[in-house]
């Protein structure tokens, strides 16, 4: 009992003492009159460090916090301008891949510009292998010695009069009218080629110095100035030797094969 | 890390926090005394003679920090550290709103008798930041510390 008497009188002690001490700091800066006292100073020696640090310390994380919030923001933005780079140079090589197909559409439609199609309306019935009309006419701008092909571009032969609006009359190769300057193209070895309305033209009088196999392909060599140079006409299928000149037949390819579908090539 | 080191880096970053905010009063406005905070936190668990040497430290701290007479603020602050320590013995401070009252009340007493000190000595006016705008942020702050449960485990409040 006496014990804890003693140590709350202690305590009370402390309490006044540190009371008093304060008391005596606060006098002593009154009598001073606001001059600072040594112990202040010392206080403020001890102290001003900590607090130097400490606000240098805040200076610096939040210098540090606000380059680290730029730093973010930066490389965020960075990304998204990567992803939008990425996202260009994709749009940019589809754009371009869009305009090679475009450049080669424009090329193909260029070649096409020069083809007329046209459809096959009807056939001679008394000479099947002469000729026959289409379903294009002056109005689709055909004229007359435009080269007629087949699907596969292999000649067929030519329009001739009459050419009206709507339909003009095709002369097959294979007419006995007129001829082609054709040559055989193993050895260049030219001549007129003639049809005789039947399944094969021919060769005459070829001189016999250069030898012709069967199966030789056959195009025309330009030089009638009505059909253009190295269309294909057709395969050599027989050859008669005669003195100093031989015969050449020649099968054309349209023969056996449709020719519903035909094109002419424009003639500028 | 042991309660006693997390106690001492909660007080210095206290210490931390009261220095920053005493350079930037003037920008942001908000005047909290987180040194008293530290007193209270002390006051409710330690014993006599630690609270009252705290209580000093942290009144003449806070005369550094003020750049007034040193002595105001250990006097003001020794007197009620000794109030809160036979105070608290009395109070349920697992009720939010004593500790509000305490810490609220607490402060505005102390400033009370540092503000008749600078009356004496500068004949300075009563200030309404000091003595009400100051320890409701104050106690605030000490209320949603409370409520958070790992520091109240922590600092042993209860």
């Amino acid at each position: 009992m006496e014990r804890r008497k003693g140590l709350a009188e202690k305590k009370k002690l402390f309490f006044i003492g540190v009371l008093f001490l304060n008391l005596v700091l606060i006098s002593n800066s009154v009598v001073l009159k606001n001059n600072r006292s040594i112990l202040q100073n010392i206080f403020h020696s001890f102290f001003s460090p900590f607090q130097i640090v400490f606000q240098k310390s805040v200076d610096f994380i939040s210098s540090e916090l606000r380059s680290y919030v730029f730093l973010k923001n930066s490389f965020k933005k960075f990304r998204e301008i990567k992803k939008k780079q990425s996202l260009l140079k994709y749009e940019n090589y589809i754009l371009r891949k869009k305009l090679e197909d475009f450049e080669s559409l424009n090329e193909a439609k260029k070649i096409f510009d020069k083809f007329i199609d046209a459809d096959l309306i009807s056939i001679d019935s008394n000479f099947p292998l002469s000729g026959g009309f289409i379903n294009k006419g002056s109005i689709l701008g055909v004229k007359k010695n435009m080269v007629v092909l087949n699907n596969d571009m292999e000649l067929v032969g030519k329009i001739v009069e009459p050419v009206t609006f709507f339909s003009s009359k095709v002369r097959f190769i294979t007419n006995s009218v007129g001829g082609i300057g054709a040559y055989i193209d193993k050895n260049k070895m030219e001549g007129l080629l003639k049809g005789n309305n039947s399944r094969n033209c021919s060769f005459n009088y070829l001189i016999e110095n250069k030898p012709v196999t069967v199966g030789d392909l056959v195009v025309t060599s330009g030089t009638d100035l009505i059909y253009p140079p190295y269309l294909k006409i057709g395969n050599v299928v027989k050859i008669e030797k005669k003195v100093l000149v031989q015969n050449v037949i020649v099968k054309p390819f349209f023969i056996e094969k449709s020719i519903k579908k035909l094109f002419l090539i424009k003639n500028d | 890390m042991t309660k006693k080191q997390f106690r001492l880096i909660f007080a210095i970053l206290l210490l931390f926090m009261q220095i920053v905010i005493n350079r930037s009063l003037n920008e942001y406005n908000i005047n909290i005394d987180f040194l008293f905070l530290i007193l209270v936190f002390v006051s409710f668990r330690d014993n006599f003679i630690r609270t009252i040497i705290v209580a000093t430290i942290i009144g003449w701290i806070t005369d550094v920090l003020s750049s007034n007479v040193l002595g105001v603020y250990g006097f003001s602050r020794v007197v009620i550290a000794f109030l809160l320590f036979e105070i608290v013995k009395y109070i349920d401070f697992k009720k939010l709103s004593f500790t509000f009252i305490i810490v609220f009340s607490s402060l505005s007493i102390s400033n009370l008798i540092a503000n008749i000190f600078f009356l004496f000595i500068y004949n300075y006016s009563f200030s309404v930041s000091l003595l009400v705008f100051q320890p409701l942020l104050t106690s605030l702050l000490a209320v949603l510390l409370i409520t958070s449960g790992k520091l109240q485990k922590t600092l042993n409040v209860y």
